[in-house]
């Protein structure tokens, strides 16, 4: 079954009287289980494209189905419900909430859900530990390196257990030893827990850890293999 | 539902706003509450005052004591009726008296029999000694004492033409009494040359020969009285508070206004700075009302913490005597704050209206923030 | 001046920010201005030529206690006094009990002569009243309330008075406060009251205002030793002492304004924190450019004092604006004669806004100028 279908999708944002054309005539298919990289200059259209699977925005025309479900005319809460269940996602900038711990952080989508106190608990503890954080688990994000911040991060976005991960520019922030950190579980979590992953990067040494690596241009995806 | 500690910790992180705006809650909840515990204690003196089985005969149309005189037979008359137990014949006048701080003030001097402390068992003596028929000797209430020159026993007062000694000191249980001059009834009257009564207190047997005392007493064409029960005759001047009160509101009502302009502030700073969290959070799936709900219940729990405060401000304030004017008697009514659990929780609802009229449009704005420029917000 | 753009400019910046500041310390200016005038009507009521002429006469012990009439030609003949009329309080009740006004019973021929601002609505009533024995006068705005028109018979039921007055009315009277006051004959209230000569209090007009202290202890020394002394005082002091019997309102007052206070300063500082904490990074700027720590700090104070001054002079004028379409007199039942917010009030505003100004900003500006310019560029990040 594919995990992602985009069918004839087009994203065009307004700003004041001119209009730009982000994603034109998109179509991609995503097999269950792969490992997608999306590359591609600057406004080249593909954070759009990720944000688009991950129902935080909405296409100007044709269809996003992400797990067999068309979430182009889910309502706003329904997004929100089906986000929490089947998607997590990963920040370039870790988006960690300063005011709670890493334990607290990880535990934040769990709280919608009807988990016990200590399901919740159980849960937390395997993500922070697929990660190799327990130890960190009290530390508030300011006391955390940026590697660390972001092993939480993916944490947070493994720990409803989610069939998608879709990571935006996750080793953006970071230096070179901690990205290959971060590449090295989200690789495993491909291999290992068969999550499907999409990953929008313009390291092109991220791009190895992918199955498949597909480039984006002025808003056009492009063939497997081509680059702009 | 997104947890309290989130909220709370955000609070604590932007301290010094945080605490501004729980100082400007706190002093608007504080004075609210002050001024209600002033009219509370102005309202308390007369609501729970009198004996239930006490009659207050007055002339026919005079409301209060000090407006009442009959003559003196008249204590004959009802003193033969049955279901009566006692009759205490008083007489009162006003005197312009000066306060410790210099202005003066009218009092009541109460001209009192031998009866008037069998039917008010709640006044005692608590210092000094009873008066003595004929010697011009007067005893005056804890309060008056107080607040009042030649309170203490020994001054003199001067009433009428003549200087009347202070032999005593009664404590009145926060009732109108507390605020009264007692003298002898019969130097009294002959001091102002006045021979009547100003009012007669009735103490009936039980609550049935009551209800007929009172009736054979309004139907009595040769008496012409109104015979209220005390604790209705002293109900009827809790008016007196009307002033203070509307003072109470009038302040209330325009500081909260302000406050809720400053809780809208503080709240739409915390939505400007959390923008990026708040995105954060409606990806990992919490929906708008969980926003607002947040939002707001941040907004309730500052403006609650503030009010506590406030209450907490408002606390000393609890027994500290004043007074005002009765202006049914035309006279001085002392009183004291109360600031009563009941006033405090009024206090707390009122900084919860605050914090959730204050909360409500910044709460709607996060919860409207669209996510994905969020995202990109930078702070 | 050069720098007022600028200022101008960090003003407007957050514009709902500036707009809420200026907002809620409207609320509070507009507070303090009612305290202040509620103090000025108090304590301090507009004086004219005419009410400085005029004194009160009363029985010493209190002012229930009555005078015998005869005080009133006796009083007559002291030295310095032009006129002299009963004014004797009837606290009677119309209908029913909660229709209070103020009714007194009066000298009809001496009223308007020693009361030249009531003004009669015709001046052929004035005979009127003067030659019928029940006629009153009653205040224009008390008729327009009660629906009352010339002929009208009113009965005012005694409260601390055996009988009731039945009246006339053949006049009607405004201005001075006599626009919510009932005015009958004193000669009919003591007729009513079986001739008992009696009355509580007299108002006297002196031939100059100067003359009042010399009145005052004549009379009294006239009467000290008689069964009935008096007390003798302005008519100022004499409403004073009505005031002071409502307790230390002077006090009350100033707790609340100073608390006010206090929330204004708290208001203003946590917006000018938040405003100077957004600028870290700026400021810094602007000191690179050259600019001293000094002039950031006038700039920043200018930005508070626009903000402050706004919400000072929209509460104080304000108030006075709003509180000039309330008839007060009417809604305080005659107790305040008017309600007006006077100048030296917004005066008191704009110097409350100007002290705002200065302690809200100081704190958080000091801070923000004495920062380097490394740590601040470095801040705005954060």
């Amino acid at each position: 079954m594919a995990a992602v279908e985009i069918r004839n999708v087009k994203k065009v944002f307004k700003r004041e009287a001119t209009e730009i054309v982000a994603l034109n005539n998109t179509n991609l298919d995503l097999e269950s289980g792969g490992f997608l990289c999306l590359m591609g200059p600057s406004g080249s259209g593909k954070s759009t494209l990720l944000n688009l699977i991950a129902g935080i925005d909405r296409p100007t025309s044709g269809e996003v189905i992400v797990d067999g479900k068309n979430i182009s005319n889910m309502s706003e809460s329904q997004l929100a419900t089906w986000r929490n269940h089947t998607i997590g996602f990963v920040f370039q900038s870790f988006n960690l909430i300063p005011v709670l711990t890493a334990f607290e952080n990880v535990e934040l989508p769990l709280l919608l859900t009807k988990l016990s106190r200590s399901e919740r608990r159980a849960h937390v503890e395997i993500a922070l530990s697929l990660v190799g954080l327990t130890e960190r688990s009290s530390h508030y994000p300011r006391q955390l390196s940026g590697g660390q911040e972001q092993r939480v991060a993916i944490a947070r976005a493994i720990v409803t257990d989610p069939a998608l991960i879709l990571a935006d520019e996750p080793t953006g922030d970071l230096d070179a030893q901690s990205a290959d950190e971060i590449l090295a579980i989200l690789e495993k979590l491909n291999r290992d827990s068969q999550k499907t992953i999409v990953m929008v990067t313009h390291d092109p040494r991220a791009a190895h850890h992918a199955k498949v690596t597909r480039h984006l241009d002025k808003g056009i995806l492009l063939p497997e293999g081509v680059t702009a | 539902m997104i947890p309290v500690k989130y909220n709370f910790r955000s609070l604590v992180v932007r301290r010094v706003g945080t605490m501004m705006t729980i100082g400007g809650v706190g002093l608007t909840v504080g004075i609210f509450v002050s001024i209600l515990a002033m009219v509370n204690g102005l309202e308390n003196t007369y609501v729970n005052s009198g004996e239930p089985l006490n009659l207050v005969l007055l002339r026919k149309g005079s409301q209060t004591e000090t407006n009442s005189y009959y003559n003196r037979s008249f204590k004959g008359i009802v003193e033969t009726m049955n279901g009566v137990q006692a009759v205490s014949g008083e007489i009162l006048v006003i005197i312009n008296h000066p306060r410790l701080t210099g202005e003066s003030a009218n009092l009541i001097v109460r001209g009192i029999s031998d009866k008037t402390f069998a039917l008010r068992p709640k006044i005692k003596l608590v210092e000094g000694r009873m008066l003595k028929t004929g010697l011009r000797e007067v005893m005056v209430s804890r309060s008056v004492s107080n607040r009042f020159k030649d309170g203490k026993i020994g001054d003199a007062i001067h009433i009428g033409r003549t200087d009347w000694k202070v032999v005593g000191i009664f404590d009145a249980a926060r009732t109108p009494y507390d605020s009264e001059i007692w003298g002898d009834y019969g130097d009294v009257a002959q001091e102002l040359d006045r021979p009547i009564y100003s009012s007669l207190l009735v103490r009936c047997t039980d609550e049935s020969s009551l209800k007929d005392v009172q009736q054979k007493i309004i139907d009595d064409r040769r008496l012409q009285m109104d015979a209220p029960r005390e604790t209705e005759y002293f109900g009827s001047q809790v008016g007196t508070a009307a002033p203070m009160k509307v003072l109470g509101y009038v302040v209330g009502i325009i500081m909260a206004i302000g406050s809720c302009f400053a809780v809208m502030n503080t709240m739409y700073a915390a939505t400007a700075y959390r923008t990026r969290e708040i995105a954060t959070l409606r990806v990992l799936g919490f929906r708008r009302r969980n926003i607002l709900l947040s939002f707001l219940l941040e907004s309730l729990l500052l403006a609650l913490i503030g009010g506590a405060l406030g209450c907490l401000f408002a606390l000393p304030m609890n027994g500290i005597s004043t007074g005002t004017a009765n202006f049914i008697t035309f006279s001085e009514i002392v009183f004291q704050f109360r600031v009563t659990p009941r006033l405090m929780l009024i206090g707390l609802a009122f900084s919860a209206i605050v914090g959730t009229l204050g909360g409500f449009l910044p709460a709607r704005l996060a919860a409207r923030i669209p996510i994905v420029r969020a995202l990109r917000t930078e702070v | 001046m050069k720098y007022l753009r600028l200022i101008f400019r960090n003003v407007v910046r957050n514009r709902r920010r500036t707009i809420l500041t200026v907002l809620s310390i409207t609320m509070s200016l507009f507070l303090i201005s009612t305290l202040k005038t509620l103090l000025d009507e108090l304590e301090n009521p507009p004086a004219t030529p005419e009410s400085a002429k005029r004194l009160f006469t009363r029985h010493k012990v209190s002012l229930g206690v009555m005078m015998p009439l005869a005080y009133r030609e006796k009083i007559r003949s002291v030295p310095g006094v032009e006129d002299i009329t009963t004014y004797q309080w009837f606290g009677g009740v119309y209908k029913d009990p909660a229709n209070f006004f103020a009714q007194f019973a009066v000298d009809a021929d001496r009223l308007f002569a020693i009361y030249p601002e009531y003004r009669i609505d015709d001046p052929s009533h004035i005979q009127d009243f003067i030659k019928e024995r029940t006629a009153a006068v009653a205040g224009v705005k008390l008729a327009k309330k009660y629906g009352w028109k010339l002929g009208d018979r009113i009965t005012l039921k005694g409260t601390f008075t055996r009988f009731d007055v039945e009246t006339t009315i053949r006049g009607f009277v405004d201005g001075g406060g006599s626009e919510n006051t009932y005015f009958f004959h004193y000669d009919y209230f003591n007729e009513l009251a079986n001739s008992a000569n009696e009355i509580g209090t007299l108002s006297i007009k002196a031939k100059s205002a100067e003359d009042i202290p010399a009145i005052s202890d004549s009379i009294d020394s006239m009467f000290a030793n008689s069964t009935a002394p008096t007390k003798t005082e302005s008519e100022k002091a004499f409403f004073l002492s009505f005031v002071s019997m409502y307790g230390n309102v002077r006090f009350l007052v100033m707790s609340i304004s100073t608390v006010v206070l206090f929330t204004i300063i708290l208001v203003a500082a946590n917006t000018m924190a938040m405003s100077i904490r957004e600028r870290t990074g700026e400021i810094a700027i602007l000191k690179t450019l050259g600019f001293t720590p000094g002039q950031v700090l006038g700039m920043t104070i200018a930005e508070s004092l626009v903000i402050a001054l706004a919400g000072g002079l929209l509460g104080s004028v304000g108030a006075r604006y709003a509180y000039g379409s309330v008839d007060f007199n009417e809604l305080s039942q005659g107790f305040l004669l008017h309600f007006v917010v006077r100048w030296e009030t917004i005066l008191m505003a704009v110097g409350i806004s100007i002290l705002v100004a200065f302690t809200s900003t100081l704190l958080p500006a000091w801070g923000a100028s004495r920062l380097s310019i490394a740590e601040a560029i470095r801040r705005r990040g954060e």
